[in-house]
This record gives structure tokens, sequence and C-alpha cells, in this order.
């Protein structure tokens, strides 16, 4: 889309005005939710677009973009607005009349704010990323952009490795941002006007903020990295992320947007907690969210209340990486279901712990429909369980799976990775002996329930009493900054062949099997661990037509596999190559805290099959987390502090 | 939940007309559904909730408005298991709902009274035909009355069981202009809907060889029949 074909923006608005009603769900579009932030475009110095590269429906689900627009909206001198990407169908439109992309709230084009940032949740929404910024005119590479364009910066979980999108953010954020969101305000304000190079010099300064315009990376003769050369001096790097210390003291939205439509998460959410320590071996979460802090069960009553009364939702979610590790969560959901059940509000916790506690909490929170549970023992023996530091004997799982269906659910879900390493036949015949095993408790207890009279037992409205197992296997996607960054991934045949495998053995029709795209676990491979190369390959691919690579029919390997043969690139390099201790890794630029010695010796332990304890509840494994960014873990119930050491 | 086998005397229901403008427009029955229960809990207005497996607000509505299509006209039953004035369900109600939704009456039914949705049998729409630079009213009537000698007006529906016909001729009630607007032609229609089957006014346009309503169909009344004479759900107090 070129500028100097652009309508005037009076006219734009009334193309758009004519546009929605040919769109499928035009609402996706309109920005006139309840508690939706409409400011005077006029009266800031600092327009924000808050971009998320997924559909509407995603993006209105995910908690981080709602506390950076409430943290901007409050802020007198700036203002936050929303955009999504826009599906297939609404492209076409834009394109076709020439509207350039425009946000939510008020319909101003992307190209009129000042920064432009998006959230990085998940590598294959990175094309999504090029459409957008090209819908807005904006130039893709950062280099390209003068003086009247946008900052376009970004921030999330897919940030702590910046590299494959380095040519096209003028700037990182890494870690939370609650505090440096402020920074970066404050000195576009200052600094605007006076030159780009400039304004991204003093953004460099604030303490995580990473501008890759300002290094350039060398490589050796055998395309290893070579290391990062600074353009200017006193260049922080690497660049540590920031850590939002007092979680409990952090700002948080006291309404949300509330769509009309039907969205993936629709219901109100308060974040209990902040990080994970158990240290499975696989998570990036784990590690990029060290340490773990809690927020007190008063603020969390307190911000449940405020929400539920700004929104009227139906349901709430008490969220975190695992909530039935939050120190307080007994007392919390007691006293909420006091309040909440009388008013008809559902209590939800989303990635249940594997043991029957957690079993016991979805039994108090689940009183009415019980449908389904979902757990994740993630391996199929308890050997593998050990080589990745889930925390899960064999012995617990069945107890789970016991006590989920002597309680009253008739089906149970179980998430498993394949291709994990050290991986055997043995691992995958652990997973069919698991489901098995799971659907024979689960008749057993049947039995047993129809011997009882008892109410609650068994309830299934479409077949009572009917038991089914679902087995979800992804692939396993080795990530930066964890102790698997230097496995290579499976590749794609063998992937493949251990998905038939499973297929052949699953055949029970009370058992159902999901199991991932495996060419598309390629992808995130690749990306994931991708240096600024890949974005060559990147660029190729969106320009090859690919968008939206995440849903199922809209991603075309083909593509993908062109886009990286006419760069020139090797997706076995990036995907399927095992790396040394020595060589220096894209994402290095990031300081995630954890030094590179625990996650070796994390390495180490994994291959011997030797498990490492949380450090809420055990030594400190010596991560580094801790005194090397100068925080501590904070649990909220004050007997267990003590016991939590940094 | 046992302990609220409410007595039909302490159950109050209260029937509102509302109106769906402009800004949500595209929302559908569903979406508006939603929209209304959460503002009811944002009122913390005492909603009764159904029994079973997944208890729901007692909400019942007279009719499921078209995406794309403006009402004054809707009308919804609320149901409270404590006793609350009419007017205050209506101002509750206001200072909550979103942009676009709006209250515009409300009254006290008694608490058996029959269901809207099974009662109301007539609505009445205001079309706003474009398209045609030379548009003009003679042409409108002609076409209107063109249409109204037909015996037969058949229509193809699709539904989820294939296709099949229906005859829009005995649905219509009346047709009839009322004005231009900028070289708009606006026009009513009273339409059979219910039980009988629904005429939906685009239809009506393109049997008639009219252009289409573009943005402009606006549905500004319901009735329920009686004899000869049609009653707004917010007249039938009794059964």
């Amino acid at each position: 889309m070129r500028h100097d074909h652009d309508p005037a923006s009076e006219d734009y608005r009334q193309i758009l005005h004519e546009i929605l009603p040919q769109v499928e769900k035009p609402t996706r579009y309109q920005g006139n939710e309840l508690n939706a932030v409409h400011k005077d475009p006029d009266s800031v110095e600092i327009k924000v677009a808050l971009a998320f590269p997924d559909l509407y429906e995603v993006g209105m689900s995910h908690l981080g973009l709602k506390i950076l627009y409430y943290i901007i909206n409050g802020r007198e001198d700036a203002l936050a607005e929303r955009v999504y990407a826009p599906w297939v169908d609404m492209e076409r439109l834009l394109r076709e009349k020439g509207v350039p992309l425009f946000s939510m709230e008020s319909w101003t084009p992307l190209r009129d704010f000042e920064i432009v940032g998006f959230t990085l949740q998940y590598e294959m929404s990175y094309t999504n990323i090029l459409n957008m910024l090209d819908l807005a005119g904006i130039p893709l590479r950062s280099t390209g952009r003068g003086e009247g364009d946008p900052l376009v910066i970004a921030g999330g979980p897919c940030a702590f490795n910046p590299e494959p999108l380095a040519a096209f953010m003028d700037l990182f954020v890494i870690g939370d941002a609650e505090e440096a969101i402020h920074q970066v305000l404050d000195t576009c304000k200052t600094w605007r006007g006076r030159g780009r190079r400039a304004l991204l010099r003093a953004m460099a300064d604030i303490p995580g903020v990473y501008v890759p315009s300002l290094f350039e990376v060398e490589y050796d003769s055998r395309g290893l990295i070579q290391g990062w050369r600074p353009r200017e001096e006193g260049l922080a790097f690497p660049v540590k992320k920031r850590v939002a210390q007092e979680l409990d003291l952090a700002p948080y939205p006291d309404a949300f947007p509330v769509p009309f439509m039907d969205i993936v998460h629709d219901r109100a959410m308060v974040e209990v907690m902040r990080g994970c320590t158990r240290g499975c071996r696989f998570c990036q979460a784990d590690i990029l969210y060290r340490p773990v802090r809690e927020r007190r069960p008063e603020t969390v009553k307190k911000l449940v209340k405020t929400l539920l009364d700004r929104t009227g939702y139906e349901e709430l979610s008490l969220t975190s990486l695992s909530s039935s590790d939050y120190s307080c969560i007994q007392q919390v959901i007691g006293d909420l279901m006091l309040q909440l059940e009388p008013e008809g509000v559902a209590l939800s916790l989303p990635s249940l712990r594997v043991d029957s506690f957690s079993v016991g909490l979805a039994d108090q929170i689940q009183r009415v429909r019980r449908t389904s549970l979902t757990f994740a023992p993630e391996a199929g023996t308890q050997r593998l369980r050990d080589v990745i530091n889930k925390g899960v004997a064999e012995e617990n799982l069945f107890d789970t799976v016991r006590a989920v269906f002597g309680a009253g659910w008739s089906s149970v879900k179980l998430y498993f990775m394949i291709g994990l390493p050290t991986e055997t036949e043995a691992d995958l015949q652990g997973i069919v002996d698991l489901a098995y095993a799971a659907l024979r408790e689960g008749r057993s207890a049947r039995r047993r329930g129809m011997g009882l009279t008892g109410e609650g037992k068994l309830q299934n409205s479409k077949d009572p009493g009917r038991i089914s197992v679902t087995v979800s296997a992804s692939s396993f996607v080795p990530k930066p900054h964890t102790p698997f960054q230097w496995e290579p991934q499976a590749r794609l045949e063998t992937l493949l062949e251990r998905q038939e495998f499973l297929k052949k053995r699953l055949r029970d029709r009370a058992i159902s099997f999901q199991w991932h795209d495996a060419p598309l676990s390629q992808m995130e491979a690749v990306l994931s661990r991708g240096d600024r190369r890949v974005g060559e390959a990147l660029e190729r691919a969106w320009q090859l037509g690919c968008r939206f690579d995440g849903w199922a029919d809209h991603f075309h390997h083909e593509r993908w596999w062109q886009a990286f043969s006419e760069t020139g690139l090797s997706m076995d390099f990036y995907a399927h190559r095992e790396r040394t201790f020595e060589e220096r890794l894209p994402w290095e630029v990031v300081d995630a805290g954890v030094t590179r010695q625990f996650l070796w010796r994390e390495r180490t332990r994994a291959l011997a099959g030797e498990r490492t304890a949380d450090c809420r509840f055990g030594p400190c494994p010596g991560c580094g987390v801790c005194p090397r960014l100068g925080v501590d873990t904070r649990l909220a119930d004050p007997d267990l502090t003590g016991r939590a050491g940094g | 939940m046992a302990d609220e086998m409410a007595r039909i005397d302490e159950i109050t229901r209260i029937r509102v007309r509302f109106s769906k403008g402009d800004p949500v427009r595209f929302i559908s029955h569903l979406d508006l559904t939603r929209a209304m229960e959460r503002a009811v809990r944002r009122a913390k207005l005492p909603i009764a909730f159904s029994r079973g497996f997944h208890p729901m607000p007692k909400i019942a509505y007279a009719s499921a408005l078209p995406v794309g299509t403006t009402s004054e006209a809707e009308y919804a039953d609320f149901e409270f298991n404590r006793p609350v004035e009419a007017e205050e369900v209506l101002r509750r109600l206001n200072s909550v709902l979103p942009e676009g939704i709006r209250i515009l009456e409300a009254s006290r039914v008694p608490a058996d009274a029959g269901a809207l949705m099974a009662m109301v049998d007539l609505a009445e729409y205001r079309v706003e035909v474009v398209g045609w630079p030379d548009l003009s009213r003679d042409r409108v009537e002609e076409a209107i009355g063109r249409l109204l000698d037909r015996r037969e007006i058949p229509v193809e529906r699709r539904g989820k069981k294939g296709a099949r016909v229906i005859d829009l001729r005995p649905l219509i009630k009346e047709i009839s202009w009322q004005g231009e607007d900028h070289g708009r032609q606006q026009i009513t229609m009273r339409l059979g809907m219910g039980n009988a089957g629904n005429a939906r006014p685009e239809e009506i346009l393109e049997s008639s060889g009219l252009p289409s309503a573009g943005s402009g169909v606006h549905r500004i009344g319901l009735f329920v029949t009686r004899g000869e004479t049609f009653l707004s759900p917010m007249e039938l107090k009794g059964r």
C-alpha cells in the first residue's frame, strides 16, 4: 500500500462504514465495547497503538495488553488504542479501497500514532506483524522509517529472542513492562522531533530496552555468530530483562473492554501470581518469568470485586502459570466461592497441576456441570518425566485420575509432548498405557458410582456415565533460555512416525487422540531459535502470501520452505542442529537473569535423569535470577516466605 | 438452590421495550443476550436463575432481530426473585448498558404471563430504499401495488436442512410509502412473524423489484394481534 493512493481521512471513515457490512463479524473492528477507552487524540502528546498480531477473538483474550492499555490510558499525556490483525476478508477490502490499517477506538490510521507496540506471544504470528505494518503504510524495516513514522516496538515472551524480528522493530522491551512502558513514553516525549537516531539512542539507555539497529552481528565462515558489534558508545549488552518485583502493588486493570462477540477466553481474569519455579526443562515461561511473585489474597479479592462490578462477567479465572501453586489458593477459593456462587458467577483455574490437591480445588469450584478436567503429564514414562523435570510420580498420576473420576467427572484430557530429548518407543508406549489405565480407572469408578445413589456423581448431559479420555500430543519445540536450548528438534519424519505410532495404538472409541501439525512445529522451532538472517526468510514468506500461519487452514509449509530456499537459508541449521556450549546463540542479546552455566547444568542433569527441586520448597538450585537481577521470591503466605530462598 | 423455591407472588416479572441502535447493529442475538445478562449483573438487579446444570438468568425475548437491522421495538421479560420497581429496572439498566442498547419503557406484568415469543405475531419495519437516482414516490407505489396484486410470492429459504420455498403473500399485512428524505424513499411494512413464518423486509423489496435497503432496515413495532386490533406487548397486561 502506498501513501499517495490513500484517500483523505474523512473519506476512508466513510469507506469503512460501507465495508463493515461486507465482512465476516464486523464487531471485530468496531471498537465500541463497554469499557473501551475513547480519549480525544488531540488532548494527548503520545498515542500508542497496542497491536496484537492475530484475530480479535484471540487478542482480546490476552491479559498483557489489557494491563498496558490500562497503564497507558491512566496517563493524562497519553492514550492507548487497540488493533488486531484484520481477517483475510477485511484485508482484501482494505487493500482494494486503499484504506490504511486503523485503530479500533477512534479509527485512526496506525501511521498517525507515535508508537505502535506489538505483543509477541507466538512465533507463527510474525507474518501478521509484517502484514499489519504493510497495511498501515508503515515501512517494514526500521532503517526505512523516517521522522514522521511511528516508533515500532515489541515485547512479550517471544521478545526474549528478538533477532528474527530485528530488522522490523525499532526496539524491544524485554520482561515485565509495567514500569518500562512509562520510561519508553517519557523518553518518546522528550526526544521526539530531535532525530530518529537520537531518539533510539536515548531509548537504548532504558534498562530492558534493546535497540537492534545499534548493533551489528558478525558471523564466522561456518555461518555461526561471532558476536555483536555496538555502533555507539556506552550501550548496555546484553540487555537485562525487567522484573516487576512488587507484583502486589503493580497496576492492574479495574475494567476490561467487554466484547460483544464470542472470544476465546471471555471472562474476567485476575493474575494471582507471576512466575513458576517448578523447573520443567522444556518450559520457556519457567525461565522468563522467574522469580515467583504472588499477589496478597486481599489484593486478589479486591481486584475480583472491582472487575466483576465493572464488567458483569459470569466467569472469573484466577490466572498464572500454575494456579494450584499459589500459596493462598485454598483460602482465596473458599472466600471467593462464598461471594460468587449466589451471584451465579463461575470460577475457573487454568493449568491445573497433576495431583489430587488440584482435583480437590476443581471439585470445590465446579459444583455444577462437570464435563472435563485437563492435566499435563507431558511424558509417558517416569524416566522421561525425570528427564524433563516434570514433578509427577507415576502413583501421583493414578491418584489424580482416580480422584477425577471419583469426584464425578466423566472425561479427562491428558497433554503430552513427543520428540522430547532421549525419547524412545518405550516412552510412546507409556503414553498409550497411561491412556488405557485412565480409561480403566474411570470405568471402575463408574461401576462404583452406579452402586451409589449420591447426587452429583457422574453427571454428563450427553451420555451419563460414559467415560472418555482425550490424549493430546504436541511436538517438542526447543526454546531459547531453557536447558534444552542446545537440543536438536526431532526431524519431521521422526515426528510423523511417532504420531503414527500413537494413532495406531489409541484406537479405542472412548479415547480420542489429537496431535499437532508437524511441519508447523518445525517452523516454530526455526523461528523461535532463529537469528537475524531468518528475518529475510520471514519477509519472503509474507511476500509469498503467508498470513495467520498459526491457523491450520492458513498454514502453507511449502511457501515457507520456498522462502527459506530462496533466501539461501537452511531450516535444518535452525531446527535440527545440536549446538555446543561454546556457540554464541542469537538470544544472547537478552539476559533473562538465569546463567548459561545453570542451564547447561540442568541439561546435564536432564540427560542423566536427575531431578531438580523447586526453590520455593527445596534448596536454591542457583539459577542466578535473584542475585543477578537484585530480586527475590515473594509468596503471599507469610509462613512460606522464609522457606523460599533467593 | 433448593431454598429458592420462590412462591409465585414473590416473583417479579418486568417487561421492557428496548432499542438496538446503530452502534450495535452488527451484534447477533446471542451477543445481545450476553450483553444484557452482563448489564443485569453490573446493575446488581436480583435476577432469577434457571435450574439445572447451567443456571442462566431468566430473561426471555420476544424475537431475535436479524444482524444488521436496528430497532426501537425489542421486548424482553426479566424475572426477579425479589420485588423491584419497573422504574428502577429501567434506570439501573440504562446506567450500565453499552452504547446503542437503551431501555425505553418498563412495566410489571403478572408472573404467569404467557411467553412473549409465542404471542408476538406481527412486526413493523421502516425501510429506506436507496440505489436508484431517479426513484420516485410513484415508482415505489407502483411496485408495491403490483406486489400486493400477486396471489403468491414464493421465495426460497436456505436452512440447515436444505432449501425450501415459502409464500410471503399471506405474511404481508400492509406496505405503504411514508415519505422522502434526500432522494431516499421511506416505506413502512407490517409483516407476519412467529409460528406462521417470518417475512423479511429485504425479501419484500427484492420480490417487488425495488433496490435493496442498503443499511436502512429499522424495526419500529412488534405486535400481538387480537381480533382486529394490534396490541404492543406493553399493552398486554394479562395473559
